[in-house]
């Protein structure tokens, strides 16, 4: 049985390589049929492991619950989501919309003040300058590179003479970091390819051992 | 009414939240666990709406038989037939269900993404040029990288993997960083003006 | 000359497609066996793992990758399960990415078998919250409140591991292996809010972008994609925890002779660019 699932899986992943030469009515299948499958995965998902233990389990083992304490609250808020089904409920959905928005957008004010702004300049500030010549033009560059890049972001005054020549260095560290993300981007599209083709020379047709 | 309900109880609940950070009070930290529980429900809500409005999208072309609705129909049955499987069988390791996750969904998923590896050599011989200064800098860093962070770097030359790492510990990091504290600004400017009532895009049309 | 350039910039894709298949496929087949050597993110990533060793306080680990991301963190989870079971840590599983789920629970049972794990007294697995935000922000004070019961519906309480784990507090590490934003999340409430020990592993798509809470100091170690998880399995093979590499490890010659490939394309785009007579007009391009 394990064979036919591997055959299954292997004939399904040259359907989606099928592509590579054009569009064509197998790949549109696979397509398809991975929007379906993944479908079906999340109803199973958010009645397994969401509704029946936030919602279902608590109903049925004590009922009354549910008006002590506001507890009816938080379903009230899942029904509400549901309204936007309807084309004169849809408005009700924005209760509970703004509800997260609005705890999230509270929650996320401090933490991401501390998180990614001070304690990034801190750490920018904080560096020591010390070791070898390299890793000396190296903590140069990341305070310098990190200022100009900021100076860079400054779109309120237009970027001339002085203020222009910073945000040009800059824009070079900026292009250099993205060259960084380019290179790892490469590196991660290429380890998707051999995950598959490990799968096919290993798992299915057993040429690699 | 419709509008001026929602953006009140946003205030309200983000003030809630910003507020509980500076006072860690017993009691203020129970309703903060509270109303993290609460918020996971609208999550539970989006997640519900979504297969829904999948089920409704794909319907939709069926019964109009609109271009490709037969491909529409692979996805219905499809949808419905792992549904009924899992919530049969159950989702654990060894079940049905679980035979069509890894030999259906996780090759179909896996292979759509493996598929960006071919489009984006393809892209990088066609597009990817050094026409200024900028341009040059991005391809040489991404190059340096791309061989020195490999095997294969070490055996071409001693200097590539060290360079490679040079440019991610500080080119790299000054420039994700710079990236960073603007993007968190930002998202503490928008996330002010939310609690504010300034920013309403959350709640879509009139 | 320049007439073959020009005719080299309109090639058909399918070409370049070909290069790739060849150069990936190739390696497998007649492998050259490169060493893999571990960098200081990873080292520093396996050291903190390996501090928990001696069965003390659990690792606390959050599958939220896909199966679009399998190839690249599925290694590196197996790897980190591996290392964490053979020195007795006992491991507590969440997840926040919907068919990580799967994932999740495949590896962990597939793992814990090998080295006699027992689920429920080694390790657990506490399923899935749609809201990765509101669940660190719930581990923080309680746990039970963020996931009551486990993947398989068991309460939290009757579950042995589980007797004394409340908060941050009680797990020695936090490991987040992400194809997406979650690391941000971690950093800004486990980390930043919380004082919790953090490990990332991330897909080479974003790796670079979190080297700045490396050397912030808010996360411990950083895992890249699959060469980090590479260099995970040889740190694991020079412990002796490993007989050899898995299939981080098996992929790097692939690695290796694809970026190759794909430098020799780029290099040779804009040979036929520069040469080829467009170099020096304005807007042109392939």
């Amino acid at each position: 049985m394990d064979a036919v699932w591997t055959t299954v899986a292997a004939l399904l992943t040259l359907c989606v390589f099928s592509f590579l030469y054009r569009d064509n009515p197998l790949y549109r299948f696979a397509e398809h049929l991975m929007v379906g499958v993944t479908g079906g995965y999340l109803i199973c998902l958010a009645w397994f492991e969401v509704v029946r233990p936030l919602v279902w389990v608590p109903l049925a083992d004590d009922p009354g619950r549910w008006l002590a304490d506001f507890q009816f609250v938080p379903l009230l808020l899942l029904l509400l989501m549901l309204a936007r089904l309807g084309e004169r409920t849809a408005w009700l959905s924005r209760i509970p919309l703004a509800f997260m928005v609005g705890f999230f957008a509270g929650v996320q004010i401090p933490q991401v003040l501390q998180a990614d702004v001070l304690r990034q300049v801190e750490s920018t500030v904080a560096v020591s300058f010390t070791g070898s010549w390299a890793e000396v033009a190296g903590q140069l560059v990341l305070v310098l590179g990190c200022l100009a890049g900021l100076v860079y972001f400054f779109f309120s005054r237009p970027h001339r003479g002085a203020l222009g020549g910073v945000a040009r260095v800059g824009q070079v560290v900026l292009m250099a970091g993205f060259g960084a993300s380019f290179g790892y981007t490469v590196m991660a599209r290429i380890s998707l390819l051999i995950g598959r083709v490990l799968f096919l020379l290993r798992d299915w047709l057993g040429v690699v051992s | 009414m419709k509008r001026t309900f929602p953006i009140a109880l946003a205030s309200a609940v983000g003030l809630f939240g910003l507020v509980q950070f500076f006072v860690p009070h017993r009691a203020l930290a129970g309703i903060f666990q509270e109303l993290n529980r609460w918020d996971v429900f609208v999550y539970a809500g989006a997640l519900v709406l979504g297969t829904v409005s999948l089920i409704r999208h794909h319907w939709t072309k069926v019964r109009r038989r609109s271009e490709h609705w037969q491909y529409s129909t692979v996805t219905l049955v499809s949808l419905f037939a792992t549904a009924g499987i899992g919530l049969v069988t159950g989702m654990e390791r060894g079940t049905l269900f679980n035979d069509v996750f890894v030999n259906v969904l996780m090759p179909l998923e896996a292979t759509m993404f493996a598929l960006l590896a071919f489009f984006i050599a393809s892209a990088s011989f066609r597009a990817f040029r050094a026409r200024s200064f900028e341009a040059t800098v991005l391809l040489l860093t991404a190059v340096v990288v791309m061989l020195g962070r490999v095997p294969i770097g070490h055996a071409i030359s001693d200097v590539l993997p060290g360079a490679a790492d040079w440019l991610l510990d500080y080119a790299n990091t000054a420039a994700k960083r710079a990236i960073m504290i603007g993007v968190g600004l930002g998202i503490a400017s928008t996330a002010l003006k939310v609690l504010l009532g300034i920013e309403r895009s959350y709640l879509g049309e009139e | 000359m320049r007439a073959l350039l020009r005719r080299l910039l309109h090639l058909d894709r399918r070409a370049t497609f070909v290069i790739v298949a060849v150069a990936v496929v190739a390696p497998f087949l007649a492998p050259f066996g490169l060493p893999v050597r571990p960098t200081d993110p990873v080292r520093q990533a396996f050291a903190a793992v390996d501090s928990l060793r001696g069965g003390g306080k659990p690792m606390l680990l959050s599958y939220d990758f896909e199966p679009g991301a399998e190839a690249e963190l599925g290694p590196a989870a197996r790897a980190i399960l591996a290392h964490a079971f053979s020195n007795g840590t006992p491991v507590v599983v969440v997840n926040f990415m919907p068919a990580g789920l799967g994932l999740a629970e495949n590896d962990l049972e597939a793992v814990a078998a090998r080295y006699g794990k027992v689920n429920g007294r080694d390790y657990v697995f506490l399923g899935y919250n749609p809201s990765v935000l509101n669940s660190l922000l719930m581990i923080g004070k309680e746990i039970r409140d963020a996931f009551p019961t486990d993947s398989g519906g068991t309460p939290v309480d009757e579950i042995p591991l589980m007797r004394g784990i409340h908060s941050y507090d009680d797990f020695g590490l936090v490991v987040d292996l992400s194809s997406s934003y979650q690391p941000d999340y971690f950093v800004r409430y486990a980390v930043g809010r919380f004082g919790a020990r953090l490990v990332i592993g991330a897909t080479a798509v974003l790796a670079s972008d979190y080297y700045p809470y490396l050397h912030a100091g808010q996360s411990e170690g950083l895992i890249g994609g699959m060469k980090g998880a590479a260099e995970y399995e040889q740190l694991l093979v020079d412990a002796g925890i490993l007989a050899g590499l898995a299939e981080g490890g098996q992929g790097m010659d692939s690695q290796s002779a694809a970026h190759v490939a794909i430098v020799a394309l780029i290099v040779l785009g804009n040979l036929a660019y520069l040469l080829g007579g467009r170099g020096r007009r304005a807007g042109r391009g392939a």
